[in-house]
């Protein structure tokens, strides 16, 4: 780079994306954190290790395969019937390697790997605690490397054909994301089954114990610092919009190339998280678990048009979306006895598929792109099947997020894992034998959690002070 | 110039590749072996 300002606005572009990846990684140890807490003394290494390595197993898998799904498929099979294997992120890409004509491909697929990780992880937590890790991994990598991201070339990004034909528009990911693997998760808990006791013999449903509540509280804190990060991702920092021919406008935009400010998705946020805490709050009676998971579904709900509504929106819709997801999470509960031991499908499924619809209709009219040579968008021919604007632009509408939304929790989300995990199940890869989940899956490796209650402390001190005399 | 062992990278994606299948083999196995070891020590 041979001029300060271009240096400048790709070497800030770099290092944001960077930054985002650093606060993203929260998300995982508020994960980890969390999960731990949710469940039992007995089952703590196994919790810990299973979501732990869902980390590196999606990312590896999305490294190798995901990120090209997302820049090969997003005009497949609507827009163009041609897949391309030479887009610059094939595992082997010179582009993702040190490489001083492309600073920004690596950081770019370093925020996107961060997003499948979470993907998987949402899946990870509702089924702790009578789960094989073999047969959560097998799943984790299609939740977390194709299922949500295949929804993403087609709904998020500028030249995918769901928004460019459909209009489609859910900035932070509500369903393209959090209802496929809210899906995902219901899909694999009904062929799953509940933990052992979650059941009185009358079918009502029994509160299982967190073993230590304050992991619980302190994780669901760390996940929301970490979708300051991901929140962050989900946009371009610094680009031209200015069309062909027109005087240079510089600005940050969100992934349709449609200008926003970091501003104003900061009160939208903060607005969403704590009016979904406030009415989980009281929804719940008071409950810390409901309490702290209202943050994220009053986030959820509002995040498919969080880039666009004023706060005081964001803020009701996460109102009626936490409501929403509180009364169906119990409602399925009873009804079907499920075992959701952390909530997912409330939190990601019900209230993703809340915020996906909900802004085609408070977005009902409003350019879904904005093309312009920085931020590589093109407008489709004969794009906007359920209207244009004045300048031939689709728009967004109801039909088509609705469309979108159903196609990506059902089609994405729910029938191929349920498939997944009925496949998994029928080769004994899915569920612990009951004794190993009545023993505890850490097995003898129980006393290690914490030594000093085992007695496993005691008795090396018993050990040391023996040797010590001889 | 725009890293070490370039021309290689084919190579190397698809070691990438068959050490993530060694890690799921691995994990299959393993957890079998955890699984059985807890089955015989059961209690009621």
């Amino acid at each position: 780079m041979t001029d300060q300002a271009t240096a400048m606005t790709t070497l800030f572009t770099e290092f944001y994306f960077f930054l985002c990846i650093v606060l993203m990684f929260f998300i995982h140890m508020g994960f980890c954190m969390y999960e731990v807490g949710v469940a039992r003394t007995k089952n703590v290494q196994h919790t810990l290790l299973k979501n732990a390595m869902a980390i590196p197993t999606i990312g590896i898998a999305f490294y190798l395969f995901g990120m090209w799904i997302y820049i090969a498929l997003q005009g497949w099979p609507v827009a163009t019937t041609e897949v391309s294997f030479a887009t610059g992120f094939e595992p082997w890409s010179k582009t993702l390697a040190p490489n001083l004509a492309d600073r920004i491909s690596g950081v770019f697929l370093g925020a996107f790997m961060l997003f499948g990780m979470t993907a998987g992880s949402i899946v990870s937590g509702a089924i702790i605690e009578r789960s094989k890790t073999i047969g959560f991994l097998i799943l984790a990598v299609y939740v977390g490397a194709v299922a949500w991201v295949v929804p993403a070339a087609w709904a998020w990004a500028g030249n995918g054909w769901m928004v460019q034909y459909l209009g489609y528009h859910d900035q932070y990911c509500s369903a393209i994301l959090h209802s496929v693997a809210g899906f995902a998760a219901l899909a694999i808990l009904i062929n799953l089954g509940p933990r052992i006791g979650k059941f009185a013999p009358n079918g009502e449903p029994r509160e299982i114990p967190a073993h230590n509540p304050w992991m619980v509280t302190l994780g669901l804190f760390m996940i929301y610092v970490g979708f300051f990060g991901f929140y962050a991702a989900c946009h371009i920092p610094i680009v031209n919009i200015a069309a062909e021919g027109q005087p240079a406008y510089w600005t940050a935009t969100n992934i349709y190339g449609f200008p926003i400010t970091l501003s104003g998705v900061t009160m939208n946020f903060l607005l969403a998280l704590l009016a979904g805490m406030m009415t989980a709050y009281m929804v719940s009676g008071g409950n810390a678990f409901w309490t702290f998971s209202g943050g994220l579904t009053g986030l959820i709900s509002a995040s498919s048009g969080n880039d666009l509504y004023h706060p005081v929106v964001a803020a009701m819709l996460a109102v009626a979306g936490t409501i929403f997801g509180y009364m169906m999470h119990n409602w399925v509960e009873k009804r079907f006895k499920l075992d959701d031991a952390v909530g997912a499908v409330a939190v990601h499924g019900y209230c993703g598929v809340f915020g996906g619809i909900a802004a085609g209709f408070l977005l009902w009219g409003y350019p879904a792109i904005n093309p312009s040579a920085g931020t590589l968008v093109a407008l489709s021919e004969g794009a906007g099947w359920f209207g244009t604007n004045a300048e031939g632009l689709p728009i967004i509408t109801p039909m088509g997020n609705i469309i979108g939304t159903l196609v990506f929790a059902i089609g994405f989300g729910f029938i191929p894992t349920y498939i997944i995990a009925r496949v998994l199940k029928a080769f004994g890869m899915l569920r612990v034998d009951p004794k190993v989940e009545l023993t505890g899956l850490d097995g003898d490796a129980q006393g290690a959690t914490y030594p000093n209650l085992s007695g496993a402390e005691a008795a090396f001190e018993k050990l040391q002070r023996k040797e010590a005399k001889t | 110039v725009t890293y070490p062992f370039a021309g290689l990278e084919v190579p190397f994606a698809i070691a990438t590749l068959a050490f993530f299948g060694v890690f799921l083999a691995w994990q299959f196995v393993m957890e079998t072996k955890h699984h059985k070891a807890i089955i015989g020590n059961f209690t009621a």
